[in-house]
């Protein structure tokens, strides 16, 4: 017996038309979740790696910046000095002191009206860099934590008590930043160690 | 016709599954080890940058030593003696923590005596992952004080 094609036409669109059984929607819409839920935290994990990837190349670049014109200038200065600001007033660290503090003051040459100054601005945790002009103070870095920053060394790494002339000076920053929306706090470090090359 | 009834009905052979399983794992297993792999870069970065860091302060200190030929008697600090190894800790993201142990070397050699002229080379070496060692190095030329 032959049927007509018009039957099997019908019996294939009441299959097409049956739809899916409550364990297979169940099935899918869990694969599903399962799915977006990595695409998601894949995403979350890719935006948490940018933003640490991304500070750490700002604090380079910052880095590159900054330290390298505070190491030139090291480098060819004629005297330089760690110190203390109080009340906006450098005052250097003396013989039998221990030679560390949140200012560093630089001589390009033997004129001693000639000056550049960086300093830790502990109210507002920022580092600044000034000269003996009026106005010229700018602001270098913020988020700046660390009470001492500047410090002299002997070739060997110790701390120096006195005035030595061939002395290293070594910088540390410590920054930190607060965490905030899809990104965790922020803390990182920065040091450098500078000698002055005329050394006598 | 009724072959293709029973087709429609069938689902999916267990060949086909195994092969849809196998690329859905391979492409999952590429996004993850690229994941993994920049993670893995990003660290050894960090690791190297601090260091060079390390072997630029070095270096300074190396530079701040004074060699003064023309004072009597002559000054000398320029000797292997006065930097030996240095034992550090290279830290990953500065807070303290994921420390990785480093050596500081320092080679000074002397390059001619007329004019006086040494070569001084500073090595941070240092294993990454506990088993991949890797050198850091700097080096640099030096001449007596002027």
């Amino acid at each position: 017996m032959k049927l007509p094609k018009t039957f099997f036409a019908a019996t294939c669109r009441r299959a097409r038309a049956r739809g899916f059984t409550l364990p297979e929607i169940l099935i899918a819409m869990t694969i599903l979740i399962l799915v977006v839920t990595g695409i998601l935290a894949a995403h979350v994990f890719g935006l948490k790696m940018l933003q640490t990837n991304q500070t750490k190349l700002t604090a380079t670049e910052w880095s590159r910046n900054n330290f390298g014109k505070l190491t030139g200038e090291i480098h060819s200065c004629y005297q330089v000095q760690v110190g203390t600001i109080t009340n906006g007033a450098f005052a250097g660290l003396l013989d039998g002191e221990a030679q560390q503090g949140n200012s560093l003051i630089i001589y390009p040459t033997s004129d001693t009206n000639h000056f550049i100054v960086y300093f830790l601005n502990h109210p507002d945790q920022t580092l600044r860099r000034t000269t003996e002009l009026p106005g010229t103070a700018m602001v270098l870095a913020e988020n700046v934590t660390n009470n001492i920053a500047f410090s002299a060394h002997d070739l060997s790494g110790n701390f120096l008590t006195n005035n030595l002339n061939n002395r290293v000076i070594h910088v540390m920053l410590e920054f930190f930043q607060p965490a905030l929306f899809l990104q965790s706090a922020q803390y990182y470090k920065l040091e450098t160690s500078v000698a002055r090359r005329a050394l006598q | 016709m009724a072959f293709d009834r029973s087709r429609g009905l069938a689902g999916l052979t267990l060949v086909e599954v195994i092969v849809a399983l196998g690329i859905t794992m391979l492409t999952v297993g590429a996004v993850v080890e690229g994941y993994i792999f920049c993670t893995t870069a990003s660290a050894k970065d960090s690791l190297n940058m601090a260091a060079t860091g390390r072997v630029m302060q070095r270096i300074e200190e190396v530079r701040s030593a004074r060699w003064d030929t023309s004072s009597f008697p002559p000054v000398d600090q320029l000797v292997a003696t006065n930097f030996p190894d240095k034992n550090i800790s290279l830290e990953l993201n500065g807070e303290g923590v994921e420390t990785v142990p480093a050596t500081v070397k320092t080679f000074i050699t002397d390059i001619s005596t007329t004019p006086p002229l040494r070569r001084v080379r500073v090595d941070c070496i240092w294993l990454f992952k506990g088993s991949e060692p890797v050198t850091n190095s700097i080096e640099t030329c030096r001449a007596p004080d002027q």
